[in-house]
């Protein structure tokens, strides 16, 4: 209490007045730390965002108050101050910078470290990035190319205002405010994320890439990006995460909802590989996520892959609801876990339409003192026809303190339906691994290589500008797990 | 259940605790809901348990029957035959230690545990003793005629070392709530087949536990078919104690109009070198609602685990519900773990096949019913308790096959 009755005081101070009261031009970088109503109004007023906007942030922060911290995943979580945590943060520059050579060297510097070349990536991979370092965008590139397709790709705080009537028709359709305590907290405090809409019989011309980054200490990340595609269009979105070294824990919490009408299709493809801590888990990554496509118009199809090497607790489940007839769900992982990590991860495929179909694959490979585990829902609803549904989840054990845990849960309500589920869990087997060896392979770049087979299904489905790095990451992943 | 109503006679001062705490945590927490994530799919809290009384003890005497039987009626043992010398029976009274140390070793935080402490009826215990002749098979005939009460009948099976004996369990009769429990400990080398049918009055439920403890290369054979009440949940716990032992569970529910079969299985891996396959086998027509939920743990040092389990349902209806849940919990690396899970229907290509044979549509659907329960009745190796298992299945095939073909036409 002490802690929000100073919050108040200090954005009092700031800003003079509570009620509605914040103005553009607040000097201040960053909200004070702690979650109440007035840092609401502040996010908002920061972003100069409509009233709407403000009283939808308010009714999912007064649902989030409500519900209870979910404890049904298999994670130890320490429990969070939510009070001690900055929910906005921008970077020194706020001014949105027109091109590249306005953004600050230092930034671009950061990014390269990371091996995120802007200015290359423009020229060479063709690819468009929208890089939000902390919770503002800082650059956006091949906007033009991409407004010539009537492509919008912008930040989302920027759609807010330019095309509200798409944001407020989308925004909460998938993944309601109440749907559940950290979708309802990213509701109410997200600061920025990507807006991506894909006009009718449009092929996005080039593939969509987002950075995020977190960066500013005791920082808060609630990304909330939007993808729509209209009928027979099409995209591919890609989404990359890095974060610097760091003691103290940081939470995410992102929210990306997807949406494809007829003959749409959306590719989302995830490589996170955030700090997951030290040995014993200290100062990773929190990441809470949801995730979710609808699947709304007949013959779409969503495509989720995701490879999941970082954070110290991962909490994730990129679903399907596949409303459409004959609209197609895909869920492609790989997690590993190594050192103290968590992982509790999955998807969920609600199968409504006729004819609707989807695909699992799921690779789970734990090693160190790691927990993995797979969760996952597919459900056939009474009118879902010749619904067809097949899971394959395998997990791979490297040493002998880990887990692997598989909890699918599997509802039929038509019999038409059908479902299928396998599950398998072993160890990396002595023979490939012998066979390794005697060929001159030291034992951790064996153990890449045969993880890198075991993940094979997966990493096929993730594009060219992924697979390299992905596949780089999986051995680096688990370096210090053999030997 | 009430507290109130729930059996005051409790002599032994822990077991007076026990089942003290048994009725605080039903009073606290109620009766599970589909928030409970154990009942997720078959919640409790709507089942009426709460007007339910423990049944009066009946007032018949205890008779003696020609076979190896024991009989309960409304959970109290009624009758008792001869037993081969290697089996002794033992009534375990409320205030008998013996029976407060089984009693500890029941589920902790579990409801139907809750159910068995606080409606603590009848408890018995037999003693098997290695023998070199065969022993012919046990049955435990359960019935009951109050049918507005509950049966909380206990049945304890100690087997020495080297034991082997082959138990037959029955459960008819109309109590509104039946939930016997069973717990078998099972020495070295020791060896127990469990067969068990459930075929209750329609308008009961039936909240059966058994409990199995296994001892260094025992062997248990435990086969479930559940075909009667309203309300069906039959669970087993089975925890390996020591290495080389092994186990088979399969079960089969058998569900129609209005029914709710749930097979629920907890296998416990907390020693290498053990064994554990399940086959399980579910199929459902009208509105009937089928449930397994499954889960294999494998603890930190349990190497050398290979632990299977393979749950199917068919849905014959449009109405059918089928839910599956299996999980695996693993903890050790040098395992060999797998479960599948499929739900679906009839495979019209196999239909018209044997259609295009010449065989009648109703009789092509009851051989491919079969053929489906096939794999999991294949896992019972007793002859003669295969083919009464059988001709349960022959029966209800045929008895819903009619309405199933007059269904669809």
């Amino acid at each position: 209490m002490v802690a929000t009755v100073e919050t108040i005081n200090q954005v009092e101070q700031a800003t003079g007045s509570y009620k509605y009261g914040f103005v553009t031009d607040v000097e201040m970088e960053k909200a004070p730390k702690g979650l109440n109503e007035d840092i609401i109004r502040f996010i908002s007023a920061k972003k100069d965002e409509p009233e709407w906007m403000l009283d939808w942030r308010l009714k999912a922060y007064r649902y989030w108050l409500k519900m209870p911290t979910p404890d049904w995943a298999k994670l130890n979580i320490p429990p969070i101050d939510y009070n001690d945590i900055y929910y906005y943060a921008a970077p020194k520059s706020a001014e949105t910078p027109k091109s590249l050579d306005e953004v600050d060297p230092e930034l671009l510097r950061t990014y390269e470290k990371l091996g995120i070349p802007l200015n290359e990536q423009k020229m060479l991979a063709g690819v468009a990035v929208d890089a939000v370092f902390d919770s503002v965008s800082v650059a956006t590139t091949f906007r033009e190319e991409l407004a010539k397709a009537g492509v919008i790709f912008c930040p989302i705080s920027e759609a807010i205002k330019t095309h509200p009537e798409l944001v407020k028709k989308y925004i909460g359709s998938v993944v309601p405010v109440s749907d559940n305590y950290f979708s309802a907290l990213n509701s109410a405090v997200f600061t920025d994320g990507s807006f991506v809409y894909i006009p009718k019989g449009v092929r996005c011309p080039m593939e969509l890439s987002t950075y995020f980054r977190i960066n500013e200490k005791n920082t808060g990340q609630f990304e909330r990006t939007l993808i729509i595609a209209e009928d027979e269009s099409y995209v591919s979105y890609l989404e990359g995460c890095t974060a610097p070294q760091r003691d103290e824990n940081q939470l995410h919490a992102a929210v990306v909802e997807l949406v494809a009408h007829h003959d749409a299709e959306i590719k989302y493809s995830t490589v996170q590989n955030w700090y997951p801590g030290d040995e014993e888990g200290k100062g990773g990554i929190y990441n809470f996520v949801t995730k979710r496509g609808a699947c709304r118009g007949d013959r779409s199809k969503i495509s989720w892959t995701q490879v999941e090497t970082g954070s110290a607790i991962t909490w994730k489940y990129p679903s399907c609801v596949l409303r459409g007839k004959d609209s197609v769900g895909e869920f492609y992982s790989v997690a590993v876990t190594n050192g103290a990590q968590q992982a509790d991860t999955g998807t969920k495929m609600i199968h409504i339409g006729e004819g609707s179909s989807s695909t699992i694959i799921s690779k789970g490979i734990s090693a160190g003192k790691s927990q993995n585990t797979y969760r996952g829902l597919v459900e056939i609803h009474k009118g879902a026809e010749n619904a067809r549904n097949f899971t394959q989840c395998d997990s791979l054990l490297v040493g002998d303190k880990c887990g692997a845990h598989t909890v699918p849960y599997i509802s039929s309500r038509n019999p038409t339906g059908k479902v299928e589920h396998e599950a398998t869990t072993s160890r990396i087997s002595e023979d490939q691994l012998f066979y390794c060896l005697q060929r001159g392979l030291d034992e951790e770049d064996a153990v890449s290589l045969i993880v890198n087979g075991f993940c094979k299904e997966v990493m096929k489905e993730l594009p060219m500008e992924f697979a390299v790095e992905a596949q780089k990451l999986i051995g680096i992943s688990l370096e210090g797990s053999v030997g | 259940m009430q507290v109130s109503t729930m059996q005051p006679e409790l002599a032994h001062p822990d077991i007076d605790q026990l089942a003290g705490d048994a009725h605080s945590a039903v009073a606290q927490t109620g009766w599970p809901s589909s928030k409970h994530e154990a009942w997720k799919f078959t919640p409790l809290d709507k089942s009426g348990f709460d007007s339910l009384a423990p049944a009066s003890r009946p007032a018949d005497t205890l008779s003696t029957a020609q076979t190896q039987s024991l009989t309960f009626k409304d959970g109290y043992l009624v009758s008792a035959g001869t037993m081969d010398k290697a089996i002794s029976l033992r009534q375990l009274g409320r205030d008998d230690v013996t029976l407060l140390n089984w009693l500890k070793l029941l589920p902790k935080d579990h409801h139907l545990s809750y159910l068995s402490l606080g409606g603590l009826g009848e408890a018995v215990l037999l003693e098997v003793e290695a023998s070199e002749n065969e022993i012919p098979p046990l049955t435990l005939h359960f019935t009951g005629e109050q049918a507005s009460a509950s049966a909380h009948p206990v049945v304890l099976v100690q087997m020495a070392d080297g034991a082997r004996l082959t138990l037959i369990e029955e459960h008819v009769g109309s109590n509104a709530l039946s939930a016997p429990v069973l717990m078998a400990d099972v020495g070295a080398s020791a060896s127990l087949h469990v067969a068990k049918y459930q075929d209750q009055a329609r308008s009961t439920s039936h909240l059966g536990l058994s409990v199995l403890k296994l001892g260094e290369q025992a062997k248990v054979n435990g086969f479930t078919l559940s075909k009667g009440s309203k309300l069906a949940r039959m669970e087993s716990h089975v925890e390996f104690m020591a290495d080389d032992a092994e186990l088979v569970l399969s079960a089969i529910y058998l569900g129609a109009s209005g029914q709710h079969h749930d097979i629920t299985t907890v296998v416990q891996h907390e020693v290498p070198n053990c064994q554990s396959n399940q086959v399980i086998r579910g199929v459902l027509n009208d509105d009937a609602h089928g449930v397994f939920q499954g889960k294999v743990r494998v603890a930190p040092d349990a190497q050398k685990t290979d632990g299977q389990q393979m749950s199917r349902a068919l849905l014959l209806s449009r109405d059918a519900v089928a839910d599956a849940k299996p999980e695996l919990e693993i903890f050790a690396d040098d395992v060999v773990c797998a479960h599948g899970a499929t739900v679906g229907e009839l495979d019209e290509t196999l239909l018209f096949y044997l259609k295009s044979r010449g065989i009648p549509k109703a009789q092509a659907q009851a051989m491919l019913i079969k053929a489906f329960l096939g794999d999991a009745l294949e896992q019972i190796d007793d002859d003669a308790i295969a083919s009464f298992m059988n001709q349960i299945i022959d029966d209800w095939a045929e008895q819903n096959n009619d309405a199933l073909v007059m269904g669809n036409s």
